[in-house]
């Protein structure tokens, strides 16, 4: 049995995340997730911290999505302390938030960011990005 | 014959040879004679010739003609003469001759010799010479002929020249006189002449020339005389006295020279000289002096006595150093103007100078050389301006531009913060509003899929509605977003290949594309200068427009074609759409303006802004023009690429 790829959703907003985990089941597509509410929460996920030392029950995740208005810890902080250390600087993080400001879009790219992805707002688009990413990065992209 | 028979043979000679009547005669003329025989002896003297000559008949008679008078008379000309007179017949008429005795004055004689010849002689004759002295007669002569060449001299002199008695009385003129004045010599002897001063100068001139008269002081004086046509012009008068033997004045001897033009030139130089000094005296603002080539100061206006501070008197002669401040003076600035000015030809220089008071000023000045006609340096001017007043307002200019700049600074900084602060908000209003909106919509689609079946018709219909209305506002929030980064965004502008971003924005919606529109591209398009996303974005916004705005019945049908014109480039999107009216051709681009309701046609009202604004950042210009209810030919020009 293929065990699902585990993904790291970074996101505050419960609806969004109902919306995802929505969409990539509408899609068929199996996933492993487990969502930090907060940057820190999602760093110690990461990094394997405190409860989540045990990494038969909390794997670490091969994709992060990331939001970046987040509490605690802006996303962009998370991205940059993601690429700062040797263990997690090869996990692919893939913003995922409401605008692209340009701003943000750049300091993403330049801290390292995979891809840079506004929330769709019809369900047919996000049923559409959860394919494309489980397509892209769960299955063509080499690491 | 009361002569004295002294030699008894001459007797006998004369006896035979003369007779009484022609002795008597040759006594008693007044010349000289002398009666000499061929072999030029003296053989007769009368009474006159031993007078004239101071001889007597002892050392005179029966001697030869050379040998009297201690050989004065051994004059080689005249023996010439006289020997050929007895052989040949000849005369001798008027021969001039000057005789030299051995004492007194050389005199003139005129002498006349012929042969006379008594019936009964031997033949040969004798030599008659008569001797005439014309000395005196000759002198007066000479002073005749003298004073004829004087006279001559006289007029064939340019200035007037005269003579007069000791009392003033004129006693000659020369020609030029007459000519001068016009009037005969008669309108001028005497005092006549005075007639023709220049009645101002009469009064004066005439007691100094009392004084002049009688010797007292040089006969010097400058007065005008009237000529032939009325106009009076300035004559030099000089005269020399001719003194007696005891020193009484006998006359004078005078010129008058015509000086006018003199008088005239030297007139305008005074004047303008006088001038020149008024013009320097009057300038305030400027102190202007001269130095001397030491750069001592030689010439001091009252400009300069203003400025420094220096009454003329007390800088005259003086180093013009110390019209500077000491620190200058230590280092030398004075000499190094001058050796500037000297090299250069002139020294300019902003700087302090100091009053005799102390008190400082802040300066511009000029120092130039002076150099006479040979280039030899005479010394030097120095113009300066007090511009203190100036070089404070500058100053204050100064602090004033500064203080805006500030100004300016601060403010844009505000501005920053401002824009900064918008661009803030617009991030809250795209990320806060849109999460919400996103949640409705998204819950809404959710129900629909879910509880579709539940809600019935209407009630199908009107989540239908809600969907519809949260997506609408999905866009306009991201329609507002776009513009505010078009307006923004820093644009890098490089060549753009339009083949490639028009075959890019066909690709980017399936609307553009069959079945569903018909587009037509006229190749080859050419290269622009802009922002290849800028352009992507117009040209999706109007193939959007252009698939949208048509009548339900019609396939959309666009031509996209690009034309050249000098340095720029248009490139129409032409549409067979429900085209615009021509009130409505400036409304479209702006921000929010729908043509349409929104029933009949989707849109936010943002797409054309954003084209315009695109175009406009991008250096170039948007327009339409439009046929309503055939189509629209909407155009963008850009900057070709070279």
């Amino acid at each position: 049995m293929i065990t699902p790829p585990r993904i790291l959703l970074v996101e505050d907003d419960e609806n969004d995340v109902f919306f995802f985990k929505r969409a990539f089941e509408s899609a068929g597509i199996p996933i492993n997730l487990e969502v930090a509410t907060d940057g820190r929460r999602a760093l110690a996920i990461l990094r394997g911290e405190a409860v989540y030392a045990r990494r038969d029950i909390h794997p670490m995740p091969s994709l992060v999505l990331l939001d970046l208005k987040i509490p605690y810890m802006p996303g962009l902080e998370v991205l940059r302390q993601i690429r700062a250390s040797k263990e997690m600087a090869k996990v692919i993080v893939i913003i995922l938030t409401s605008s692209a400001m340009e701003s943000d879009l750049k300091a993403a790219y330049e801290l390292g960011a995979n891809s840079y992805l506004v929330k769709p707002s019809l369900q047919e688009d996000r049923k559409e990005l959860a394919k494309l990413i489980a397509r892209y990065w769960l299955e063509k992209n080499q690491v | 014959m009361n002569q004295p028979p002294r030699f008894p043979g001459l007797e006998d000679l004369l006896t035979k040879a003369i007779d009484a009547t022609a002795l008597s005669i040759i006594e008693t003329m007044r010349e000289p004679l002398l009666v000499l025989g061929a072999d030029m002896r003296v053989e007769r003297a009368n009474r006159s010739f031993y007078a004239a000559f101071n001889l007597s008949p002892e050392n005179t008679l029966g001697r030869f003609l050379h040998e009297i008078a201690d050989h004065t008379w051994d004059i080689e000309p005249l023996r010439r003469l006289l020997v050929d007179i007895l052989p040949k017949n000849t005369s001798v008429d008027d021969f001039e001759l000057e005789y030299r005795p051995r004492e007194g004055k050389p005199r003139l004689l005129l002498l006349n010799a012929r042969r006379i010849v008594r019936a009964g002689d031997d033949g040969k004759g004798w030599i008659l010479l008569a001797i005439e002295d014309s000395t005196d007669r000759r002198n007066l002569d000479v002073l005749r002929e003298n004073e004829k060449r004087y006279r001559t001299l006289a007029d064939s002199l340019p200035q007037l020249v005269w003579t007069c008695l000791p009392d003033g009385a004129l006693d000659y003129t020369n020609t030029r006189w007459t000519e001068y004045t016009g009037l005969p010599s008669e309108a001028l002897l005497g005092n006549r002449w005075r007639d023709t001063m220049h009645p101002t100068d009469r009064k004066d001139t005439y007691e100094r020339w009392i004084e002049a008269l009688k010797g007292n002081v040089t006969y010097d004086l400058e007065y005008r005389l009237r000529r032939h046509d009325g106009k009076y012009r300035w004559f030099k008068v000089r005269a020399v006295p001719l003194r007696g033997k005891d020193g009484e004045i006998i006359k004078w001897f005078g010129t008058s020279t015509d000086i006018d033009e003199q008088m005239t030139a030297q007139h305008l130089v005074e004047e303008s000289e006088r001038w020149l000094q008024l013009i320097m005296h009057s300038v305030q603002d400027f102190a202007i002096l001269t130095l001397d080539h030491e750069g001592m100061v030689s010439s001091w206006n009252s400009g300069a006595e203003a400025m420094f501070g220096y009454a003329e008197e007390e800088i005259l002669g003086r180093p013009a150093a110390l019209l500077f401040t000491p620190e200058d003076r230590d280092n030398g600035v004075p000499n190094r103007e001058m050796e500037t000015a000297r090299r250069e030809g002139a020294s300019l220089d902003e700087r302090w100078h100091q009053r005799k008071d102390g008190d400082r000023f802040f300066s511009s000045g000029t120092l130039r050389v002076i150099r006479d006609e040979t280039g030899e340096l005479r010394g030097f001017t120095k113009v300066v301006r007090d511009i203190t007043d100036w070089k404070r307002q500058q100053q204050e200019l100064q602090e004033a531009r500064d203080s805006l700049e500030m100004m300016v600074e601060e403010r844009t900084a505000q501005l920053q913060d401002t824009v900064q602060q918008l661009e803030t908000f617009s991030y809250s209003v795209s990320h806060d509003l849109r999460g919400p909106l996103r949640a409705m919509l998204g819950f809404a689609e959710v129900l629909r899929e879910d509880f579709g079946p539940e809600l019935g018709a209407t009630g199908g219909e009107y989540l239908g509605r809600i969907i519809s209305a949260a997506h609408r506002l999905d866009r306009l929030i991201n329609d507002i977003l776009l513009y505010s980064r078009t307006a923004r965004a820093n644009l890098l502008l490089h060549p753009v290949d339009l083949e490639k971003v028009v075959a890019d924005a066909i690709r980017e919606e399936p609307s553009f594309q069959p079945p569903r529109a018909e587009v037509e591209v006229v190749h080859p398009l050419p290269h622009v200068i802009g922002h290849d996303a800028s352009i992507m974005q117009c040209l999706v916004n109007l193939l959007s427009n252009a698939v949208k705005f048509v009548p339900p019945t019609r396939l959309p049908k666009i031509k996209i074609s690009a034309e050249k014109t000098g340095d720029t480039v248009r490139l129409t999107v032409e549409d067979n759409g429900v085209g615009i009216a021509q009130d409505d051709t400036k409304r479209i681009f702006r921000l929010f303006e729908r043509l349409h309701p929104s029933e009949n046609f989707e849109g936010t009202g943002i797409g054309l802004t954003i084209v315009r604004k695109a175009v406009e950042r991008m250096g170039g210009q948007v327009g339409v023009s439009s046929t309503e209810g055939e189509g629209s030919r909407f155009w963008i020009q850009l900057k070709a690429a070279p």
